[in-house]
């Protein structure tokens, strides 16, 4: 039996999203831990909304009422309990999010570090919004939100209140996330354009916007910034001249970075493989050396990578251009990415617009990922990267300079194994008709599709097995 | 004072319906008894519903406003014990209808000659427990013509804790402290 929390609140892994799908609302509950979401109605809404840790039941109540989303007592008991049930409710406060919710001032803010940006890198970007239609979250501060509602308050007026909802959990804090029409960003004008930019500058686009695709991650002695592969212009700007460099030239402390910057911090220790941990000095130095290796086969090297680790720790010797992996190897991470994306396909179609793009790159994505369980198709794939060669070694060098290995979730090991089926599912895109799909942005860039929806739809769960 | 029957969803359901809403919840404690506090949209009537553990009930009050209409009101929506019932339960051949009987007398505004015979009779109950529920339900009404009632258990009840208890009613009487 579940024991109901004594002052409820939303755990951090719930997401509360409003989309307008085809004109019509919809609220929904994001477990991203499990990748369901549950569809809610407007009073179950601000009743979860009423559940901030700092409530007990009775006051869950009374501030349901107050809110007009009081009916019956048992309605809201019954709310919090299947939650609860399902591991979506906590107790109490949350407490401060790593990130998020350290001011400026109070966070050990790496001044003096130096910075390292993604060598030769400039961004193109195309200014298709792409960028702007795919995830379900749109982080705002409350200062952006302003903001944007000063520019565009033709957003409230068509979506009424709650046009911005906590960006985790119920606790009504200084990050929401903007509400979604079909799919895409609320904010996105008629013509793919960012309305806020349009009316206000960029400056006044919330800082994950501008900053986007740039990464920040401090390692200890330096803060690197690379790319998440998420969009066309990322890799299309790849190998091209001149670009929107990544940080300004004369940035060379993260000391001068903009204020406000995220910068993502590596633990001092990471886990390397099982119970192997390190320091993560071995691990800059480890993406050093890996960096330093020509790459003609992603997944080669990526995989190689992680045997040579997992064998060895991180000082191992790494080979340079090894042999692809056997078909076997990857066995269990393909089934589990399968079985993943065939949720997620049935999840986002139960809600999502026809029009939307996330719903369109679920169904391809899942349309691979069977593929990929054939075991003639998986060797075919594994014999190369054919005209993908140049954009896997990109891929593989934002990753490793961006040390986006899921760190904090997961091992090295198994974050180098999960970016080698990454790659791996990239080829089958390429070699799978994309059908509703098809003039995507990504189909050149197949890569693009997987990341974003490893992040944005929160496929990357699959790598969580074994 | 409602039935069992009357469930948590039937009280939402009739509050709602009477345009009541819900404005405090009250756990209970030593001073006070779980209560559920609703109110008319401009804040002119509450109505109290109040689970009384002591005597076994839960009863609804409602003050302010046109407290008569909105009390018939809620009583043809929920299930209630009518104005009358506790005559029939206070004489019944059952304990338990005797207990609930002397709980609804507890609640009679303004006691009276009549009350207080119930709640003799019922201090003077073969039956320890029955003796304890009219104890309880002297202490809402706590009267003088009760006093004979409430000395022959404070000496001479074969339970201790019945004497104890009756023991600080009469106190209570005397000094006009709390029972």
């Amino acid at each position: 039996m579940t024991t109901l929390p004594y002052r409820p609140r939303l755990a951090e892994q719930g997401l509360l999203r409003r989309h307008l799908v085809d004109g019509e609302l919809k609220l929904l509950l994001h477990d991203t831990r499990v990748g369901e979401a549950l569809e809610l109605t407007p009073d179950q809404l601000e009743q979860l909304l009423a559940c901030d840790g700092t409530r007990d039941l009775g006051g869950v109540l009374l501030a349901a009422a107050r809110r007009g989303a009081y009916r019956r007592a048992s309605d809201i008991e019954t709310l919090i309990t299947e939650l609860a049930a399902r591991g979506l409710m906590a107790d109490g406060t949350a407490p401060p999010h790593p990130v998020l919710d350290h001011p400026d001032d109070a966070r050990p803010e790496p001044a003096e570090r130096p910075i390292e940006v993604l060598e030769g890198y400039g961004l193109h970007c195309d200014g298709n919004g792409s960028c702007c239609t795919t995830y379900a979250s749109v982080p705002f501060t409350r200062a952006e939100r302003r903001r944007a509602l000063a520019a565009m308050p033709e957003v409230a007026e068509r979506l009424g209140e709650r046009v911005f909802l906590p960006l985790y959990g119920s606790t009504e804090g200084n990050h929401s996330s903007v509400a979604m029409v079909n799919g895409a960003c609320a904010m996105l004008g008629e013509d793919g354009h960012c309305g806020v930019h349009a009316r206000a500058g960029a400056a006044a686009k919330p800082r994950g916007c501008w900053s986007y695709p740039a990464q920040y991650v401090d390692d200890g002695e330096a803060v690197r910034v690379s790319v998440a592969a998420e969009c066309r212009c990322v890799m299309a700007s790849a190998g091209r001249e001149g670009g929107e460099p990544l940080v300004p030239a004369a940035v060379e402390r993260a000391g001068q970075l903009v204020p406000g910057t995220r910068i993502a911090a590596l633990p001092e220790e990471v886990v390397v493989s099982g119970a192997r941990r390190a320091p993560r000095a071995r691990l800059r130095a480890f993406t050093k050396r890996a960096l330093a290796l020509p790459t003609s086969d992603g997944i080669a090297s990526l995989w190689g990578f992680a045997d040579a680790v997992e064998r060895d720790g991180l000082d191992a010797a790494l080979e340079p251009d090894p042999s692809p992996p056997p078909a076997a190897a990857m066995g269990y991470l393909l089934l589990s990415l399968a079985a993943r994306t065939a949720d997620n396909r049935l999840t986002v179609a139960g809600w999502r617009s026809e029009r939307d793009r996330a719903r369109r790159l679920a169904e391809w994505l899942d349309d691979a990922a069977q593929l990929l369980l054939e075991p003639a198709i998986q060797r075919d794939r594994l014999a190369g990267p054919d005209m993908l060669v140049e954009q896997e070694r990109f891929f593989v060098r934002a990753c490793l300079h961006g040390y986006q290995l899921g760190i904090g979730q997961r091992s090295v090991v198994q974050g180098l194994r999960d970016r080698a089926i990454r790659l791996l599912l990239a080829r089958q895109l390429a070699n799978t008709d994309p059908g509703v799909a098809a003039d995507d942005p990504s189909v050149a860039y197949p890569i693009t599709a997987v990341e974003v929806a490893m992040r944005g739809q929160g496929l990357a769960s699959y790598a969580s097995v074994g | 004072v409602l039935k069992p029957d009357a469930s948590r969803d039937a009280i939402d359901d009739a509050m709602r319906a009477g345009s009541w809403r819900l404005t405090n919840v009250l756990l209970g404690g030593q001073a006070r008894p779980p209560q559920l506090i609703f109110s008319r949209a401009e804040g002119s009537a509450h109505a109290y519903v109040i689970e009384d553990a002591r005597l076994g009930v839960t009863y609804l009050s409602i003050q302010g406003g046109d407290s008569l209409a909105a009390l018939a009101q809620l009583r043809r929506a929920l299930p209630c014990y009518g104005p009358t019932d506790h005559e029939a339960l206070v004489d019944a051949p059952g304990d338990a209808e005797r207990i609930l009987g002397l709980a609804l007398v507890a609640l009679q505004v303004p006691a009276s000659e009549q009350v207080d015979d119930w709640l003799l009779g019922g201090l003077r109950d073969a039956s320890a427990q029955v003796r304890a529920a009219a104890l309880t339900a002297a202490t809402y009404a706590p009267r003088p013509a009760l006093l004979p009632g409430l000395m022959a258990i404070e000496h001479g009840d074969s339970e201790a804790g019945l004497r104890h208890a009756a023991g600080q009613v009469v106190s209570a009487l005397y000094t006009g402290g709390p029972a």
